[in-house]
């Protein structure tokens, strides 16, 4: 009797102690990337748990903010606002950030994945999607840009920082591509430089713009009006430059004319846009003086590249193939065909904004993690990752958000809706009991190892540090923030202050 | 920042119920002038605000009672980009940020969208 009871004791104790320490042991989740993705993330996990969830955010530059801080135009702080909320969830006891690592090189996914309950991917795009440009005679010049680096240069991105495009050189500016991205480019060749003196723009960048000779940008889109991917805000921003000596040409009527007959059936965007164009193009026409001008082009896609023989910095011109589109009522979709018509413009610059891919990291293979080559992007179900091995199961443990989950396509509203998504996936996986297997270091863990190899990685009050230092800076020349945009400079002076 | 309601004088207390996704209605009184951003976020309703208020976001999305929809000042070029931009967009959406209580609007009453789907006009007839 005595014998039976203590063999049950044991057995009772060791379950009661093995859920207990569960208890005591919070998930720990890696996000891998600081932009909107992966702090949209990191602050509905955070929100939604009930503290039994600690969440670490990685970033391989030393300063955090990804796309915020890198893409979003500096005549836009108000969409920077965001930052703001992300700065909440910064005063944490539950969060920890670790700036100047690589996942891949500092740390590798499987001490990621041994120190995790589980990771999630939002590190977003970071390579051009040259689609066909790359086969192009030409494309090669130095007189090419990507629209990727060109707004990397203006917005401090440390690996573009050498690229001073030769804008004292030019005055006709061929723009390929119809999102935001374009807009962004076409809008800062052409407002007056007094529009960045209070902004975030990186000093060089102003130096360069002081200087620019641009009188002309053109953007050029492969297929039609209706095809265009920009926002209306984004385009409103370009019309209202009249404001500033800038004019637009109107649209050609053969590319306007053919669609009017439809405006009843088109949704709101495009209703919008049509008449947006008509709205401002009525205010400006008495004007036609204007120093500088834009023009929209449709219908084109770029054949061959000039150089100048003069001097190698520009272009001469961009030869054009003329488009025709066909309609695919079934599919809802559209079809180029292009014809033997061809056209040439003369532009000392062109910048190529066709959009943006993701690349896989160091460890994809191991883990199974199935990345498709071809768009750019991890291979997932609404954040659940696939398995390269069996496309019909998914890698535990592993979660995708944002562009690197969905493509390079939205707004930061849109990365902010996938990316609760994707919380309240692992959320549910949590709840379900997914992760409760051995406790995990997480942050601790990674910081020792980290420690170990000697590599100086940022936290979040280092970063404050920074940060402070930047708007330090900026104010003694009215700037919102002089940004600091060489990682050793980073570095050197956090050690300093250290 | 966002959250701070002034207290409304008494007897001008205003009234405005929020239709939360899950179908739960909350009523509050507030004074005139405030924002529906503004009431949703110090009363802790799931509503972004990831601009701050300034218009340059669609997170504050709110789809207006057909009924009241009339006596909120139109929208201004601004909102309407980013209406454009907004998910589950209905004849009556208006941007929180952008739609102030006065005394015309007592009553208000306002449905968060469900961010993925899109949301009838007829669940303002679930009482």
């Amino acid at each position: 009797m005595m014998m039976i009871r203590s063999i049950n004791n044991g057995i009772f104790q060791k379950t009661i102690f093995k859920s207990t320490l569960n208890r005591f042991h919070s998930t720990k989740v890696a996000i891998i990337g600081s932009g909107p993705s992966g702090f949209y993330t990191a602050y509905h996990l955070l929100k939604k748990s009930k503290g039994d969830l600690k969440v670490d955010v990685f970033e391989k530059l030393p300063v955090p903010y990804g796309l915020v801080r890198f893409g979003v135009a500096p005549d836009h702080p108000e969409v920077k606002n965001c930052t703001d909320t992300f700065e909440e969830i910064s005063n944490s006891p539950d969060f920890s950030f670790f700036g100047n690592v690589k996942i891949g090189k500092d740390v590798s996914l499987k001490e990621l994945r041994d120190n995790y309950n589980c990771i999630v991917f939002s590190y977003g795009c970071d390579e051009d999607n040259l689609i066909g440009l790359s086969k192009i005679p030409g494309i090669d010049s130095k007189g090419v840009i990507t629209a990727r680096k060109f707004v990397g240069w203006y917005n401090g991105l440390p690996d573009f920082q050498d690229l001073n495009p030769p804008l004292d050189q030019v005055e006709n500016v061929i723009i390929i591509g119809n999102g935001n991205v374009a807009l962004d480019v076409a809008r800062t060749m052409l407002v007056p430089i007094e529009a960045w003196s209070k902004t975030d723009i990186t000093a060089n960048a102003q130096n360069v713009l002081k200087k620019s000779k641009v009188k002309n940008v053109k953007i050029v889109a492969r297929r039609g009006f209706l095809q265009t991917a920009f926002t209306n805000k984004e385009f409103r921003e370009l019309l209202e430059l009249y404001n500033y000596g800038v004019g637009f040409s109107p649209v050609p009527t053969e590319f306007l004319d053919p669609v009017r007959p439809f405006i009843k059936n088109f949704g709101r965007v495009h209703k919008r846009r049509l008449e947006l164009i008509d709205r401002y193009f009525e205010a400006i026409k008495q004007n036609v003086n204007f120093p500088k001008t834009f023009e929209l082009d449709y219908l084109k896609s770029p054949i061959e590249v000039k150089p100048s023989s003069k001097n190698p910095a520009i272009l001469e011109s961009t030869k054009f193939q003329v488009n025709n589109l066909l309609e695919d009522d079934e599919k809802n979709s559209t079809k180029v065909v292009p014809t033997d018509i061809t056209i040439t413009y003369k532009n000392e610059l062109l910048i190529t904004s066709t959009g943006y891919r993701g690349s896989a990291l160091p460890g994809f293979e191991e883990f199974g993690i199935a990345f498709d080559e071809k768009r750019g992007r991890i291979l997932n179900e609404h954040g659940r990752i696939k398995n390269s091995k069996n496309p019909d199961s998914f890698v535990d443990g592993f979660y995708s958000s944002g562009w690197i989950s969905k493509g390079p396509t939205g707004v930061i509203a849109s990365t902010m809706i996938d990316s609760f998504d994707t919380g309240d996936l692992i959320l549910e996986d949590k709840a379900q009991g997914k992760f409760e297997s051995e406790p995990k270091e997480g942050a601790q863990g990674i910081a020792k190892i980290l420690q170990n190899r000697n590599h100086l990685y940022v936290t979040w009050k280092d970063w404050k540090k920074l940060e402070a230092k930047e708007i330090q800076d900026g104010k003694k020349v009215g700037k919102l923030r002089e940004k600091i945009t060489d990682v050793d400079k980073m570095l050197d002076v956090l050690r300093n202050l250290k | 920042m966002h959250g701070h309601l002034k207290k409304p004088k008494k007897g001008e207390e205003l009234h405005v119920t929020f239709i939360t996704k899950e179908g739960d209605q909350h009523t509050y009184e507030v004074a005139e002038g405030d924002s529906l951003l503004d009431i949703a976020q110090a009363n802790n309703l799931d509503m972004e605000g990831a601009c701050g208020g300034s218009c340059a976001c669609s997170t504050c999305h709110v789809i207006v009672d057909p009924e009241f929809y009339d006596e909120i000042p139109e929208p201004s070029d601004d909102e309407n980009d980013m209406l454009d931009l907004a998910f589950g967009l209905t004849e009556t959406s208006r941007l929180g940020c952008q739609v102030y209580m006065d005394k015309k609007l007592d009553g208000l009453r306002v449905a968060l969208p469900a961010m993925t789907r899109n949301l009838q006009v007829g669940d303002f007839n679930k009482n």
